[in-house]
């Protein structure tokens, strides 16, 4: 009966305005103009013509290196995440004494919070040829730090940035196992790795995923580490569509450029998720018990 | 600490005469059943029985067979391809021990197994317990707090406080003589005498007459606890005849228990007596009125009066019940 | 107790079957695995907080260039207040980030209600959208608000998409809804709705209901949803480059156009106010949450963008 006074729709129809004003239909405009041209040197964009061009000119070789390039650092920086993390995530959620636990969050949490662009300023900062840690390493007889504008600088820059984002889900993942269970495996035979293997990690798989995601799929549009750290050679996408409209004025070839770096992310995310699932068949099939067999 | 996860400070722990000190849980000839029974959530109840077999690296062909067999003993054939949220307390706690029993090993720990079934519940498993172990001749050590549980169930029984063992001896001897207040109250219900011995031959004098008993052993004039158990003292309207110790005072409750009537006698200001009798001999008294109690002198058992009681379940003693091999 | 609780609270072995007393004391060794993770962690976070230490102390240089660290001194901070570029760029980001909390909140929670308390067919569809806010790489969202504003502003003419707070507001307010609306939905879900039949039942109106009983259920949930709107806003850096009017320029614009045009020690000096102040606001957060009862693991999970 109360349904029938105000239905749950009504209340979030607010925020469900908002978010198709500002979301969905930008969004939208930007699909449509990836399918448009840029006029003139004054214009931006028109859509008078449609066409693919602006897809086929992405997928060329000057555009398309962005991509691979892109596709590169974020597959291997979301991985170095994940192997940077995981094992600070385990230890804080299993091995941690219980009374600093939520210390330890509180530590994860500042750099999560300090300002995106700051913290990269900081290792701006730490890496350049003029630095103290490039005096540091002239003292000792090496060449001064080049690691700046290079490929390497917006990977350790990423991997920086998105580590809070990987240890916060895993570690929320690893502690819901808990330790009984954990005890369970070790009490039937189980070693260290063998219990991890077969009851930690299929249990925190879930939360592991979550990690995995959430940092994939904002490294995949990172822009700002690019900026700073990158230069020319360090290129990402988000770089390269934010120039299409801020210097370039080509809002129609930008938009294709947004469009395909949201398919790639989809896709890449469709394939390994395939790919995991493939590598989990055997697995599955060396634990399976099917009694029934026996009997028939 | 006999499963290995957590470590002495002191002293052994031998398994079939070796030590198993520093040796690792999972290295170790000792599978649990935990209290919470810790089924892994992700598995079918098949997995989580052919876990150890797995880590093990028994064969397919045994590790099936193996798998069928704790199963059917648990009476859990049929939930194999089921995963532990779907089974209820009593049918996880089933599997949890086929999981421990598959890997046949030297010790079976079972820590507190039962605590959180129902009443009904837990006096099945009890049993079911019972004959598993009789059929496999394992050394099953079985935690509990419940002292019933612990008498029913066991060949040995280890009582033990603060983490040191009081006593390690059968239900009977831990029943019938028990080596200081402590087990005597724990095991059992008590009525507990203060009193200085009087006579060598073993009377001790209370403020509430002289208590005669058989004990020996204490010097003249050591203050004492003199132990009854409930269901020695028998009760009476007039005064028993014979030299039985005796007290008389006055009925304050009846308590049906099923079995037995359960008497509460008030001897004075600060002391009651209980006393347990079979309900077919049970005597039909009325509240208030004024009873006798007596017990023979070979029920009475002293305790030094500076060892502490187990005083009901604050104090949370724990017993292990081992049955010898 | 258990056995091994009572082992543990006494250290004496619990262990009756074979236990004898003998001379041996035993010390464990802490596995060499567990100390290669207790280094690893260290290491990690010694990583996690090089760039910051950084910042800091780089903003007590009295150099011209914030790379090369010459003399320690607080003149950076005098700057901060000296400078009407780096006070004004703080007022627009705490202008915008108040506005856009707010907004965020007022949608968020109503949002947040509806999907706890009365979900239909409509809800996957909702959800849907929330969803794709969050993970849409935050540039695709920026470069589509700026020809959407200026198709809105100049094109139909509403004058309001070309004031610059306007536009930073709504920017930064967009993943924030899908947050407030997560923490508000997670907090009701958890408490019984019969709540809210109790007090319909005593001739409670809907509307009353909603102000007297459900609003102040999910009082916890909506004043951190606040607050952490309000961070996130002041720290939106991608999306205010895009749309932001020349002007009315937020605090991380400024610093990346700083970057630019020459880094100097007072960005790092803003910079290190600019947290603190985030952290005073987390810490107000995490201290409601505690208060509301959430479990340490719940509060990393609401910080983390209730992801």
């Amino acid at each position: 009966m109360r349904r029938a006074v105000a239905p749950g729709f009504a209340l979030a129809l607010p925020a469900w305005i908002w978010l198709a004003a500002f979301f969905v239909a930008p969004v939208g405009v930007v699909f449509w103009y990836s399918f448009g041209y840029k006029p003139g040197l004054f214009g931006t964009h028109a859509n008078d013509v449609l066409s693919l061009d602006r897809y086929a000119e992405v997928l060329t070789p000057t555009f398309f290196d962005t991509f691979a390039n892109t596709l590169w650092v974020g597959v291997l920086g979301t991985a170095l995440c994940f192997v940077v993390g995981a094992p600070i995530a385990y230890w804080m959620a299993l091995k941690a004494p219980a009374r600093v636990k939520g210390l330890l969050i509180a530590l994860v949490m500042v750099p999560f919070w300090t300002n995106f662009l700051v913290r990269t300023i900081g290792w701006l900062i730490l890496l350049s040829p003029e630095g103290w840690l490039s005096s540091l390493l002239q003292d000792l007889g090496f060449e001064p730090l080049g690691v700046l504008q290079t490929r390497s600088a917006v990977l350790l820059g990423v991997v920086y940035n998105y580590l809070p984002l990987m240890i916060l889900p895993l570690f929320v993942a690893f502690d819901r196992v808990g330790d009984v269970v954990r005890e369970a495996s070790s009490d039937l035979g189980g070693t260290p790795l063998r219990t991890f293997a077969r009851v930690t990690f299929p249990l925190a798989r879930p939360g592991i995923i979550v990690g995995v995601l959430l940092v994939y799929i904002p490294l995949m549009g990172d822009y700002l580490t690019a900026v700073v750290l990158g230069g020319a050679k360090g290129n990402m996408v988000g770089q390269m569509l934010a120039s299409q409209f801020q210097t370039a004025q080509n809002w129609a070839l930008g938009s294709a450029m947004a469009i395909m770096l949201v398919l790639m992310i989809v896709l890449s995310i469709v394939a390994l998720g395939a790919l995991a699932r493939l590598i989990a068949i055997p697995v599955r099939a060396r634990y399976r018990v099917d009694l029934m067999e026996e009997v028939a | 600490m006999i499963a290995g996860f957590e470590h002495p400070d002191a002293g052994d722990i031998r398994i079939s005469g070796r030590s198993v000190i520093g040796q690792a849980p999972y290295r170790r000839d000792v599978n649990t059943v935990f209290q919470a029974y810790a089924l892994f959530p992700h598995m079918t109840v098949a997995q989580n029985v052919a876990y150890g077999l797995h880590e093990r690296r028994v064969a397919r062909v045994e590790l099936r067979a193996r798998v069928a067999e704790a199963l059917a003993m648990v009476q859990m054939r049929r939930f194999a391809d089921r995963k532990p949220s779907q089974l209820s307390g009593g049918q996880q706690q089933r599997v949890a021990l086929a999981r421990a029993l598959v890997n046949r090993p030297a010790v079976l720990l079972l820590d507190e197994p039962l605590a959180a079934l129902d009443r009904k519940l837990r006096e099945e498993m009890q049993l079911e317990l019972k004959l598993i172990q009789a059929k496999l001749g394992l050394t099953f050590v079985f935690v509990t707090h419940d002292q019933a549980e612990a008498l029913s169930m066991s060949d040995r029984i280890a009582v033990m406080r603060d983490g040191r063992i009081e006593q390690l001896d059968d239900a009977t001897t831990i029943y019938r003589a028990p080596v200081s207040a402590y087990v005597a109250s724990f095991v059992g219900q008590q009525n507990f005498f203060s009193g200085v011995v009087s006579a060598v031959g073993g009377e001790v004098q209370t403020s509430y007459g002289p208590i005669s008993t058989v004990s020996t052993g204490l010097s003249v004039g050591q203050r004492v606890r003199a132990a009854v158990r409930p269901e020695f003292v028998e009760l009476a309207t007039g005064s028993p005849p014979g030299d039985t110790n005796r007290v008389e005072g006055r009925l304050i409750g009846v308590s049906h228990l099923g079995e037995a009537q359960q008497y509460l006698v008030q001897l004075g200001p600060e002391l009651s007596v209980i006393a347990r009798v079979a309900t077919p001999l049970a005597p039909k008294l009325q509240i208030g009125e004024s009873v006798w109690c007596s017990w023979r002198a070979e029920s009475v058992q002293l305790f030094p009066d500076d060892e502490p009681i187990a005083t009901g379940s604050l104090s949370a003693p724990t017993t292990t019940a081992i049955p010898a091999q | 107790m258990t056995a091994r609780e009572m082992a543990r609270s006494t250290g004496v072995p619990a262990a009756a079957s074979a236990a004898r007393p003998g001379p041996a004391v035993h010390r464990h060794r802490t596995p060499i695995r567990h100390r290669l993770l207790l280094a690893w962690s260290l290491v990690g976070f010694a990583f996690l907080f090089a760039p910051i230490v950084v910042i800091v102390a780089y903003s007590f240089n009295t150099g011209r260039l914030l790379v090369s660290f010459e003399d320690f001194g607080i003149e950076s901070y005098l700057a901060l207040f000296q400078k009407q570029v780096l006070s004004d760029a703080v007022s627009v980001s705490l202008r915008a980030a108040g506005l856009s909390s707010l907004i965020a909140s007022g949608l968020g929670t109503l949002a947040g209600i509806a999907l706890a308390r009365r979900p239909g067919g409509w809800t996957v569809w909702f959800v849907g959208i929330l969803l794709l806010v969050a993970v849409t790489p935050s540039i695709v969202g920026a470069v589509a608000l700026l020809p959407w504003f200026v198709f809105l502003g100049q094109d139909l003419g509403f004058g309001v998409f070309n004031d610059g707070i306007a536009r930073l507001t709504i920017g930064s307010s967009l993943f924030s809804v899908a947050v407030v609306a997560y923490l508000v939905r997670a907090r009701l879900i958890g408490m019984q709705a019969n709540l809210e039949e109790a007090a319909a039942d005593l001739y409670s109106t809907p509307l009353r209901t909603l102000r007297r009983v459900t609003l102040p259920l999910a009082m916890p949930a909506i004043l951190s949803g606040f607050l952490l709107s309000f961070t996130f806003s002041l720290d939106d850096t991608i999306v205010a480059a895009f749309v932001q009017v020349s002007g009315t320029t937020p605090w991380p614009v400024y610093v990346l156009s700083a970057l630019r045009s020459g880094l100097r020690p007072e960005i790092a000096a803003l910079s290190t106010g600019m947290l603190l102040l985030t952290l005073f606001a987390l810490l107000v957060v995490a201290i409601i949450l505690k208060r509301a009862g959430d479990s340490t693991a719940d509060i990393a999970k609401t910080m983390a963008g209730g992801s």
